[in-house]
């Protein structure tokens, strides 16, 4: 067993940055698992995508051509057990997506390979492999290793690697995808409805607040806060229940993940489970709270214990 | 069974073997039962940790809990906002490590003789936890002071139990921001005004503005200060000659301006001149005022800023004529707006339900005379988020609560556990769902219900 197999994955014609992120991890570890880095690329017409796949570090691209072009988690599943067995990879990289969600854990358990989820942190200790991922809600951090495990397949989080960008041509060949039959069919992509408001998935710096706001009336002084600092204002789930923002503006389990905000100011949200679902990712979270046991601050990396009102006087002065 | 009494939901729960059930009985039943409950509550290790850190586990609970051995479950019960005096004060006669001893000289219910026995030499993070207490006896906080650093003396100079002395000391011994802590709390000592008023720094001056003990003849000096900030302190504080409401809408600065458009009660021309502001923010502030008249709503319901306009559709004062306006605005935050509002006429509510915009839906979802008919329809919406605006009106009858009842958005059954309106069915049903939060919001609701014998019947 021998060589990295990363697994593309693609969404209406277009390869997903995370591809490319795996292709740097397995290009790191390369040498240490002594083989060439694989990328498969599994689709209705595969070959499509062969140039976009071309980048420095990859050896091969192997197409498999299938029925569908969208993503279908039966025929994923037996796609790659199949480069598994012809292949013989040690290690099989997987991006950590939706997708992922809907084989990679069967494919795991059917193949008794060494599996893990969700993983940041990929390095070899005395030829062994060791993988790094959290748990307990990101309140500890844990290396599993893969004790007699001759492949071990692993769906690496976005974002960890830097995506390898600079072109180069490996070499093409075709994989047959072993017979499989599809429980489930691709039917449409669905748009989100555009609600004509901000959208504040897209926004980098979001300053979001909560019922330490009290009043409808205290709105308006952190809409103009926000825009005073250049922050896209954000809000936890009572302000938008209350209809103080539009539901646009919901952070949160029932609102919306901040997928591209590198920085977050949380204003008088107490960080509840269900608000920490769509932010807690950030990198730079900033919690303001009276209470200084508020479960927003597990999560920040800077937190103020203070009234949001004197935070909010006093925070347009520094920047400007 | 539908329980009828107390008696009957303690059996219900005993019979289920539901550990979230039992906690939020827990302090509705005398000893005996509690004990009942305790064999549940407590059967494992997990659990009591989970009870220990559970935002909603009551007092009464973290008190039993706390004579458990287990150290890292007393520090939970010491983080805990519910711990209540007498289990703090339990914790500190027992076996009491220095990190408990610093979470009590935190915890905001630890009383002011308990602190007074803490040691506060013992460490810095043991004194910092006494200095951000505001039931540390002046005493305490007296011999400290020598010692504390400028960061603890600002959180000192926070407690508003502070006397002349202790402030006197901070002045003098304290940086700007300390300073500026002092010169806002309610007992300033006036022989400090002067050099409050005269200091170098801003924030100094802009606290001393915000202080509502402050007389007339001070904030005046303050309105000529250079700065701003300074300045809309004034402006927030206290009343204002009408001759000054005119030259601070003439102020250069929009934050002066913006502050000023929020005071109630300006003259009429002022408050005009506000509303034809240049700076947008200025006459929303100006739109929402509910002491802005009438026909200068009328001109700003036609305002090119969407926010101005919404603005008027919240303000409380906005005629229906105007309403009607809003109704038909292009923008759904802005009908959204009139859609939330408790005096909204009956036609134009029926009219704003067709209207499928998300942030209108649940306006509707919400106003309490939103006819049941638009209630039920809103009901079985497939968005969890206008399910929720009708779980959360204070309207809603007891029919139109049932459809929600089997919500699958577990949060949804949350609130509707607790909504006042939900009769006794409705929360029995819930006390079995799969959910434990639910179960604990349920049982909890039916407790407090039962004891405080409240018919709680919807319209």
């Amino acid at each position: 067993m021998s060589g990295i197999l990363v697994i593309a994955e693609h969404r209406q014609g277009e390869i997903r940055p995370a591809t490319f992120e795996l292709v740097t991890a397995a290009t790191g570890l390369k040498e240490q698992s002594d083989g060439t880095v694989m990328v498969a690329v599994i689709g209705k017409e595969p070959d499509r995508y062969v140039e976009d796949l071309g980048v420095r570090g990859v050896d091969e691209i192997i197409t498999v051509q299938v029925d569908q072009d969208e993503f279908q988690p039966d025929i994923y599943e037996a796609c790659v057990r199949g480069l598994i067995e012809d292949k013989k990879p040690s290690l099989v990289l997987i991006p950590h997506s939706v997708d992922a969600w809907g084989y990679a854990p069967a494919l795991g358990a059917g193949g008794e390979y060494g599996f893990s989820t969700d993983v940041f942190g990929i390095r070899y200790e005395d030829g062994e492999l060791v993988a790094t991922r959290a748990a307990y809600k990101e309140k500890v951090y844990m290396d599993v290793d893969f004790p007699g495990k001759e492949t071990i397949a692993l769906t690496v989080r976005g974002g960890v690697f830097k995506p390898e960008e600079e072109k180069a041509e490996p070499t093409v060949s075709s994989f047959n995808c072993p017979e499989v039959q599809a429980r489930s069919q691709h039917k449409q992509f669905i748009e989100p409805e555009d609600t004509g408001d901000i959208d504040i998935t897209q926004s980098e710096f979001l300053l979001s607040i909560g019922r330490g706001i009290s009043e409808e009336s205290n709105v308006e002084q952190f809409e103009e806060l926000a825009d005073a600092v250049g922050a896209t204002l954000g809000c936890s789930r009572p302000i938008a229940d209350s209809g103080w923002l539009p539901k646009s503006r919901q952070v949160g389990q029932s609102g919306k993940t901040v997928s591209n905000c590198k920085l977050y100011i949380a204003m008088g949200i107490s960080g509840s489970v269900q608000h920490q679902a769509g932010m807690k990712h950030v990198e730079n979270i900033i919690a303001v709270n009276t209470d200084p046991e508020a479960s927003i601050f597990s999560i920040a990396k800077y937190g103020i214990v203070a009234d949001i009102f004197d935070i909010a006087e006093e925070l347009p002065g520094h920047f400007e | 069974m539908l329980p009828q009494t107390l008696d009957d939901l303690v059996n219900g729960v005993v019979e289920q073997s539901d550990p979230y059930g039992a906690l939020a009985l827990h302090p509705y039943v005398d000893d005996k039962i509690r004990v009942k409950l305790e064999q549940q509550m407590f059967a494992s290790r997990r659990l009591k940790y989970v009870f220990a850190s559970a935002h909603y586990t009551p007092g009464s609970v973290l008190d039993r809990l706390s004579v458990d051995d287990d150290k890292q479950l007393r520090i939970r019960i010491l983080k805990h906002p519910n711990t209540g005096s007498e289990t703090l004060a339990g914790i500190f006669s027992g076996k009491c490590t220095a990190r408990m001893r610093i979470l009590i000289a935190g915890h905001a219910n630890t009383p002011g003789k308990i602190l007074e026995q803490i040691n506060w030499r013992e460490s810095d993070s043991l004194r910092k936890a006494l200095c951000g207490n505001a039931n540390t006896p002046l005493n305490v906080i007296r011999e400290i002071l020598d010692i504390c650093t400028v960061t603890e003396k600002k959180m000192i100079a926070g407690n508003p139990n502070l006397d002349k002395e202790l402030l006197q000391m901070l002045w003098n011994t304290g940086d700007a921001y300390v300073k500026a802590e002092v010169a806002s709390h309610g007992a300033f000592p006036e022989e400090l005004v002067d050099r409050a008023v005269a200091s170098d720094e801003v924030i100094v001056r802009q606290k001393l503005a915000e202080n509502p003990a402050l007389s007339t003849k001070v904030l005046y000096r303050l309105l000529l200060d250079k700065s701003p900030k300074v300045r809309a302190a004034v402006v927030r504080n206290q009343e204002i000659s009408v001759e000054q409401e005119h030259r601070l809408s003439d102020d250069p600065s929009d934050y002066v301006r913006r502050h000023e458009a929020r005071r109630e009660g300006l003259a009429r021309e002022v408050i005009n001149k506000l509303a034809e502001d240049r700076d947008a923010w200025v006459r929303r502030w100006t739109a929402g005022n509910p002491t802005t008249p009438e026909d200068i709503l009328q001109k700003l319901v036609e305002d090119e800023n969407l926010y101005v306009r919404r603005s008027v559709s919240r303000n409380k004062s906005c005629p229906v004529y105007l309403l009607k306006i809003l109704a038909r605005d292009p923008s759904p935050w802005v009908k959204a707006g009139v859609a939330l509002r408790d005096d909204l006429p009956a036609e134009l509510l029926l009219q704003l339900s067709e209207e499928e915009d998300i942030d209108i839906q649940s306006a509707i979802g919400r106003n309490p005379n939103t006819p049941v008919h638009i209630l039920k329809r809103l009901a079985l919406s497939d968005n969890k988020d206008i399910r929720r605006s009708v779980i959360l009106n204070t309207g809603v009858t007891v029919e139109v609560l049932n459809l929600l009842v089997e919500d699958p958005y577990p949060l949804n059954r949350i609130i509707l556990a607790s909504r006042q309106c939900c009769d006794r069915r409705i929360r029995w049903q819930l006390a079995n769902d799969p959910d434990q939060e639910v179960r604990f919001s349920a049982v909890r609701a039916l407790a407090m219900q039962m004891v405080n014998q409240t018919n709680l019947e919807c319209r």
